[in-house]
């Protein structure tokens, strides 16, 4: 991408002849996945994808365009013609280009496409042994190691120029127990920002049949009462609650517009005050972390609630403007196709000072949500929604029986206020967060903790 | 490189490489996207790409590989990847490489004037509608998200036994978001349209009904948890609907993950109903003269009378399930291989308007929204459990609005207590419709 320095520049030059900022962001990616279905290789693919995003600001308006044809002839063909979409007074872009270097917080062992395909196999093979030798309750196993290799370059007409090679690789595991007429899942998706010692370093038999476990204890729950009630939400991809329910509602993207519950909440108590939350995108190896975002801003420690008191929001560069704040590294996009905004990367609840023993303790009747699916949130009125996968009843402060097929519903701007009690250990969980800038790698995480009163919508 | 040379390259090499038999399709696809904001354009999106899919038998074995380069080494990346990828694989198919239908349909599906649009004009009309939306209520707040699309693209699909089939596409889609306030309760709606003709869109009638509808939302509250008949509005039924779709895949009965195995020609349903697979529709989003195998399409019930007729298949579910292909094998954006997808899928409308399947219900929800569709759906076992909005009905009427319930059920059940079905069919962005119905009664769980 070096050598394209020149051409960039030129790029740049021309695109702010119709604006005040202009932003090349370019991308190479390989990535590949392998499937088994019931321990047999079903499925090996490769793709490429290769392109350049131009973005153009003019003030608060932008321009944005992409394309797979990096000619030079292409580029500054698409440059002119952003520039007079954009149609702003010229600007000026830098002479030079200043690269931007950084320590990689996340450096790499064995790169992907250096890793015997055999190998990966077999740990897809021993995962199914274990999830399908679990019970013969187990009907189908589906196990999937999915790998990532993004090489990334922004540029912008202030003179940076910074590069990163992102690896990202994640396993799936999903078990699948059935009866006569029900079929019940159990799914289990570690992943990291790192290589294939990430994969060598689980203990796959484990983490195997704990998704086999979980698919033949919901297979014989109980349908989940409904109504509202306690809810003990389990560390670890629980953290998704904080996610849906006030995460989004935290990003520029909506703040900016005014259409977000929290967009004039900035140094005011908006949850319990034993509530901590921090969106870090900086910690090394973490699913959600990359050395810089998608708009070359290295990332940072973000702390966005402080003992119940709004701090920060999440920033990109264009919503920072504005809002007429600096951005905090949370700009990031799926890939060229889209234009960045500002998104969450590795999100959770800081630990407290309960224990989980008095958590439980605590509840007469209500539910154990162990195992989170994911969710949604409508940030301008902060209605969320996220699945439970796995539950249990609490009653008379004991985990009690099994259930199922729970969605808990709630407002973002209540939920937090009503988070009561929370244990030490912080876990997080990995998932996919999709919206406008398209879907990208994030954690979400917390500790055990207890939310005083939350709907449970049951079938029950 | 053109596509033409590409192509051409691409399977002399693939010849020379060892593929026994082999097939390429491609999209070409441009998207121009104009976000307006508080009177002018907030971004300007403008830009093309190109994707490429191959596969090949190698050793009787298919491998695949995809890319976004259009460009000579690009050749050799695919040919080598899908090398790779079937030599690992431990599941040898006899080829799946089409020999092409007899007939293909010529489908009305791009609109050539769509290629030179006035830009100034439309930036004006999409300013006009959020002028017009911010006028019709004090109540309104915000408009919080508003897109005008126009995508063109065109898509074909090749192979070794001479199949040579492409279409172009195109159309226009509008989506907006508003939100609107009262006495500090927050309510947010989202409504769009889509042709392939801009003249048929109307300002005036958009602008309306998107600030109706979201008005009626204002001063809801929640309702007392219990079982109720249910009666789903269009839009809501159908993308349930979308969710659950998956079941009619014949992908899921090959890997026996379906509840619908051995189902076919048993009743799965009410008799009223009945779900058309339509590629044919006129202006349907997903209308296709051909799917990604090159497999010609049709339109077909896939639920005819409350009977189940057919899987949708793709050439592997077909071939594995000993049934005539349906041309609904596509490849999503993100993965390499054909899974089955539906077209234009609806059901069908009945006789009776909406009032008419809420007129004899003495207490009741009208179900308008169904939120987490993604994550509180389990296609598998048929559960979902969801956050919604609605309507109580009380003795037959609409009394006020609900919010903050969610409703659970089994879509296998509910296909069997749909009790009617209304005349208002209605389509989502995801190619999906269905008019309203009225459901046996389900759980809802709020106060």
């Amino acid at each position: 991408m070096k050598s394209l320095q020149p051409v960039f520049m030129e790029v740049l030059e021309e695109a702010v002849k119709g604006g005040d900022f202009a932003e090349i962001f370019v991308e190479e990616e390989q990535n590949t996945a392998l499937t088994c279905l019931n321990g047999k290789v079903e499925e090996a693919t490769s793709n490429m994808e290769y392109g350049l995003g131009l973005r153009v600001y003019n003030g608060f308006h932008s321009v944005y365009t992409y394309t797979s044809d990096l000619s030079k002839d292409n580029l500054l063909k698409m440059a002119r013609q952003a520039a007079i979409v954009s149609g702003g007074a010229v600007g000026q872009a830098a002479d030079i280009f200043v690269p931007y270097v950084f320590t990689d917080k996340h450096p790499v062992k064995e790169y992907p496409a250096d890793v015997n395909k055999e190998e990966k196999i077999d740990v897809l093979k021993r995962a199914h042994k274990a999830g399908a030798g679990y019970s013969d309750e187990i009907t189908q196993t589906r196990t999937k190691i999915t790998d990532r290799d993004q090489q990334v370059c922004i540029c912008n007409s202030e003179g940076l120029f910074v590069t990163d090679r992102r690896i990202y690789t994640r396993l799936m595991f999903e078990m699948i127990a059935s009866s006569k007429n029900e079929k019940q899942s159990g799914y289990f998706a570690p992943g990291r920002h790192q290589g294939f010692e990430f994969v060598r370093a689980l203990d796959i038999e484990e983490l195997a049949k704990e998704a086999a476990k979980t698919a033949v204890t919901m297979l014989h729950a109980d349908v989940c009462p409904s109504g509202k009630m306690p809810v003990v939400i389990d560390k670890g991809f629980g953290g998704v609650i904080f996610h849906e329910a006030c995460g989004h509602s935290l990003e520029a993207t909506s703040v900016a517009r005014k259409a977000s519950v929290f967009h004039d909440k900035l140094g005011k108590m908006i949850a319990s005050p034993i509530l901590t939350a921090i969106d870090d995108g900086t910690i090394s190896h973490a699913w959600g972390s990359t050395n810089v975002d998608d708009e070359g801003t290295p990332t940072r420690k973000n702390v966005l609630i402080e003992n119940g008191v709004l701090k920060s929001f999440l920033v990109d560069r264009l919503n920072g403007r504005r809002m007429g704040v600096e951005p905090t590294g949370s700009g990031r996009r799926q890939n060229y196709r889209f234009a960045p905004t500002s998104r969450m990367n590795n999100t959770f609840i800081a630990g407290g000072d309960d224990t989980k023993e008095d958590i439980f303790a605590s509840i007469d009747y209500g539910i154990y949500a162990k195992n989170m699916g994911g969710g949604s949130v409508q940030p301008a009125t902060g209605d969320f929604n996220f699945a439970v996968l796995e539950a249990y009843m609490i009653r008379n402060g004991k985990i009690a029986e099994p259930v199922r097929g729970a969605t808990l519903i709630g407002k973002g701007n209540k939920i937090i206020k009503d988070i009561d009690m929370i244990s030490e250990e912080v876990v997080c969980g990995q998932g996919m967060c999709g919206s406008v800038s398209g879907s990208v790698p994030v954690d979400a995480g917390q500790a055990l903790l207890r939310v005083k009163e939350i709907t449970v919508g049951g079938r029950g | 490189m053109t596509m033409d040379l590409f192509r051409e390259e691409l399977f002399k090499k693939a010849t020379e490489k060892g593929f026994t038999d082999f097939e390429m399709s491609y999209l070409l696809g441009d998207t121009l996207d104009i976000d307006v904001f508080n009177g002018s354009v907030d971004s300007y999106t403008d830009a093309s790409t190109v994707t490429i899919d191959f596969r090949g038998t190698f050793n009787g074995k298919m491998g695949y590989a995809t890319t976004e380069k259009l460009e000579a080494d690009a050749i050799d990346f695919l040919l080598e990847e899908a090398k790779n990828n079937a030599n690992i694989l431990e599941t040898t198919e006899e080829s799946l490489i089409f020999e092409g239908s007899k007939t293909y349909p010529t489908l009305e599906t791009y609109n050539k004037e769509l290629e030179e649009l006035d830009i100034e004009s439309i930036i004006e009309m999409l300013i006009t509608l959020e002028a017009k939306v911010k006028s019709l209520d004090s109540r309104v707040k915000n408009v919080v998200y508003y897109t005008f699309k126009k995508i063109i693209s065109q898509n074909g699909v090749a192979n070794s036994k001479d199949v040579n089939v492409d279409q172009a596409v195109s159309q226009l889609v509008i989506y907006m978001s508003i939100s609107v306030e009262e006495n500090g309760q927050v309510k947010s709606f989202s409504d769009f349209w889509y042709a392939n003709e801009l003249e048929r869109f109307d300002v005036d009638t958009f602008a309306n009904n998107i600030v109706n509808k979201a008005i009626r939302k204002l001063r809801s509250s929640s309702m007392q948890s219990g079982k109720y008949p249910i009666v789903f509005e269009n839009r809501a039924f159908a993308s349930l609907l979308d969710t659950f779709s998956p079941i009619f895949s014949g992908e899921m009965v090959v890997k026996k993950l379906s509840l619908l195995e051995g189902k076919i020609d048993t009743a799965i349903a009410n008799e009223k109903v009945t779900i058309i697979d339509d590629p044919w529709l006129e202006g349907g989003l997903s209308s296709t003269a051909f799917d990604s195998e090159g497999v010609a399409t049709f339109t077909k019930p896939v639920i005819k009378d409350g009977v189940l007729a057919t899987y949708l298949h793709t050439l592997h579910s077909a071939k594995m399930l000993e049934a005539v292909p349906t041309g609904n094998g596509f490849k999503s954006a993100s993965a390499s291989k054909v899974d089955v997808a539906p077209t234009n899928l609806y059901l069908q409308g009945g006789e009776l308007s909406k009032e008419a399947l809420i007129k004899d219900i003495e207490t009741g929800v009208l179900i308008t929204s169904l939120s987490g569709l993604h994550a509180g759906a389990n296609v598998i076992s048929g559960d979902f459990s969801l956050l919604s909005e609605g309507f109580l009905i009380e003795n037959g009427e609409i009394t006020r609005p609900i919010e903050q319930i969610t409703i659970a059920g089994n879509f296998f059940e509910v296909l069997r207590n749909i009790e009617t079905i209304g005349n208002d069919l209605s389509f989502i962005l995801d190619a999906v419709g269905s008019p309203s119905v009225r459901v046996k009664p389900m759980s809802i769980s709020g106060e």
